[in-house]
């Protein structure tokens, strides 16, 4: 079966069948072995669960949910995989976990209490977050050589953390509100940090241990 | 009986919780966070570091620690009522600091060997306050408007302090020593 053909298929089975998902209390699993699977599933309503496990290369998941209480949860293991996740409404989390190399993990975020929690372990990974809102919560977690870390929230009291260890890494932070704190944690070496953050009472918290690292902080 | 279970528990479930990530649970903990105006705390351990801090508003503080040799920071605030925070340890440290506006202070200290500071305040009411210790240390100090106070202290060999004061009613002590 051609990619074209997997990516088609997974597409008409969970898109199909995210009509039946919206509503309460659903639980949706996707498990995909091999290489340029791709899977998107939808889910809307409240308390409903999303699992994708994806083994291979180059494979990718999306899912979008909205309401209250849901939860995704992608794990991606091997080369090149893309996870994406999209959420709106409140109390929604969102883990995303991936193991190897060249992956990408994307997660956004719109409401209230909304968390996101993305594991990174290998090298030239990459995780891109967003949140706008109010009390939102994201955690980058990278070990390896020569990964970033993109964090945007906008909003009030929302928080962004990232622990990166390994070498060359690069984390920057992008905060926009009022009471939104911002905590990088760089271990090894040549690790840059950035951040930058606009209205009152926000916070920057900067720890780097190790040697050739830079810390750019900017408030105002 | 109940209230002691009751603590017992509560306790467990509080060293638990410190138990998952010790690490993460102590580098949470923000210092201090300011009712108003921004706050930034970097601590960089090792060689070679870079911290480069731009901030601008009211109530502004800045709290820097760099322990190690050959580490340099970049500091500006502009705006009112702004403070800075500096240790560095170590050799061959340098800051360049820069605030723009009245009532902004700058309080720290450099303890090893050759390391220095330039620091320049614009406005009134500035205040600089900085102590330097070990050998081949420097210091340099300028500040225009009214009003302002700078206080150096220095202990060691081979050192050099400068302070430039442009305006009128302003204070400089300097006291060095071995």
């Amino acid at each position: 079966m051609t990619s074209l053909n997997k990516i088609t298929l997974a597409a008409l089975l969970v898109i199909s069948s995210a009509s039946v998902y919206a509503g309460d209390n659903q639980d949706a699993n996707i498990k995909q072995t091999g290489d340029s699977n791709w899977s998107f599933a939808a889910q809307g309503g409240s308390r409903n669960d999303l699992d994708v496990t994806q083994e291979g290369s180059r494979n990718g998941a999306i899912a979008q949910q909205s309401g209250t209480d849901n939860k995704v949860d992608i794990k991606s293991v091997g080369y090149g995989n893309q996870a994406q996740s999209y959420q709106s409404g409140s109390r929604n989390d969102a883990s995303l976990k991936q193991t190897g190399s060249s992956n990408l993990a994307s997660n956004f975020q719109s409401g209230v209490n909304n968390a996101t929690d993305i594991k990174q372990t290998g090298d030239r990974n990459m995780a891109n977050t967003g949140q706008m809102g109010r009390a939102n919560d994201t955690t980058i977690t990278q070990e390896g050589y020569g990964n970033a870390a993109f964090g945007y929230q906008e909003g009030t009291l929302n928080e962004n953390d990232v622990k990166q260890e390994g070498s060359i890494n690069y984390s920057g932070t992008s905060q926009h509100g009022t009471a939104n704190h911002a905590d990088t944690l760089q271990q090894g070496l040549l690790n840059s940090s950035a951040i930058c953050q606009s209205g009152e009472s926000n916070a920057a918290h900067v720890a780097q241990s190790g040697r050739g690292n830079m810390s750019q902080v900017i408030q105002y | 009986m109940k209230k002691l279970v009751t603590m017992i528990l509560l306790l467990i479930g509080l060293s638990q919780q410190l138990m998952a990530s010790p690490e993460l649970a102590s580098f949470n903990e923000l210092d201090a966070i300011p009712v108003t105006g921004n706050y930034a705390d970097i601590n960089q351990q090792g060689m070679d570091n870079n911290v480069n801090l731009r901030q601008q508003g009211q109530h502004q503080q800045a709290k820097i620690n760099q322990i190690d040799s050959m580490n340099t920071a970049e500091l500006a605030q502009v705006g009112r009522d702004n403070q800075i925070a500096l240790l560095q340890q170590g050799q061959m440290n340098q800051v360049n600091a820069f605030q723009d506006g009245r009532h902004n202070q700058l309080q720290g200290s450099q303890m090893g060997k050759d390391n220095s500071i330039n620091t320049r305040q614009l406005g009134n009411d500035n205040l600089i306050h900085f102590q330097q210790q070990g050998q081949g240390n420097a210091i340099s100090i300028e500040q225009t408007g009214q009003a302002n106070q700078a206080s150096v202290s220095q202990t060691g060999r081979g050192l050099t302090a400068s302070v430039q004061q442009n305006g009128s009613m302003q204070n400089i002590a300097i006291n060095q020593g071995f």
